[in-house]
């Protein structure tokens, strides 16, 4: 059981906070700059 | 104090991503060895973490784009899969090598071997990039990889691609052999994945840096779970170098708007040929 568990933590930590860091950094950049700051350079 | 070390590297590693567009893992894995004084299998297990967290952010800020090859992902993906799989199992054989004496000190075999790797692949990576700089920039897209001109049945065709058929085995292979580093290494692979994309397979270079980033995700995932089951992966030192890595990758991605142009990529060699230093420093201060 704590095997399985430590697995589930380990996939699902690094797949929320990619997720939600990245929709609050797309939200509130395009909030203050007109544009997303997950969109790279030259777009 | 490890977490704030691992969060001022998360974080350099993150600018470097967003100047470079690369994922970093090729980076990580050995800093936090020669740094941190990880050792080696934790180091490579907590990468895959980590390529695992900026490569669903990478996915996420791409989802309208829709210019993912899933065909060419997924095959890929089944080669992929085998090759994770065999690296974990090295990488396990390797930490139950013990340690090797060099020169009265002694340092574990599995840090010996793998920085060795990292020293030539990193070579490797430099010397391309430094090639790819000085030559001819004006030439149009490679439509027609290496890959077509191997004529190994059976054969899969693809609409993304110029020359649509390519052998089933062949790109098998090419993902087992790229899985096999994900899972040694701890590399997401995408340096390697996204020029071979272009030169080899001969895909349009927007195409193959979406299918490059699906494949590493996919990667990254069943890197992550093999590591988590070996006991490799490290989620407190994860942590940090997520949470340092996002606030990087903004800054990184504001910096290469204002830089701009090839000059990236000859810095990015740099930066390459630095971290070969540092991994060449590690392996002879342990041997002189």
């Amino acid at each position: 059981m704590a095997t399985i568990g430590n697995v589930l933590l380990a996939l699902l930590f690094p797949i929320a906070w990619g997720l939600v860091t990245a929709w609050a950094f797309e939200r509130f950049g395009k909030r203050r700059r007109g544009k997303s700051s997950c969109e790279g350079p030259g777009r | 104090m490890i977490f704030a070390e691992a969060l001022v590297m998360g974080g350099l590693v993150g600018i470097l991503t967003g100047l470079f567009g690369v994922g970093g893992g090729f980076l990580i894995t050995p800093l936090l060895n020669i740094v941190l004084h990880i050792p080696m299998p934790i180091a490579v297990g907590t990468s895959a973490m980590q390529i695992l967290g900026v490569s669903t952010a990478g996915l996420y800020c791409r989802r309208r784009e829709g210019t993912v090859d899933y065909k060419m992902a997924i095959m890929l993906f089944g080669g992929n899969l085998v090759g994770v799989r065999l690296g974990v199992r090295t990488l396990e054989r390797m930490k139950g090598l013990g340690d090797i004496p060099l020169n009265g000190n002694a340092l574990a075999a599995a840090d010996f071997y793998i920085l060795c790797i990292f020293f030539v692949m990193l070579g490797a990576i430099a010397a391309w990039i430094l090639y790819d700089t000085t030559r001819n920039t004006q030439r149009p897209d490679v439509h027609i990889g290496l890959f077509a001109h191997i004529h190994l049945p059976p054969y899969a065709s693809f609409g993304s691609l110029e020359e649509r058929r390519l052998s089933i085995p062949v790109m098998c292979y090419f993902g087992l052999a790229l899985g096999f580093m994900t899972g040694l290494l701890g590399i997401g692979g995408g340096v390697i994945l996204l020029p071979a994309l272009v030169y080899l397979v001969g895909m349009r270079t927007h195409c193959a840096t979406a299918t490059s980033l699906a494949l590493v995700w996919a990667s990254s995932f069943i890197a992550t779970i093999e590591q988590s089951l070996a006991g490799n992966a490290n989620l407190l030192l994860a942590i940090p170098l997520l949470m340092g890595g996002t606030l990087g990758i903004q800054l990184g991605v504001k910096l290469a708007s204002r830089l701009g142009g090839p000059k990236l990529r000859q810095y990015f060699s740099l930066v390459v040929i630095a971290t070969m230093v540092l991994v060449a420093a590690r392996i002879v201060s342990v041997a002189v």
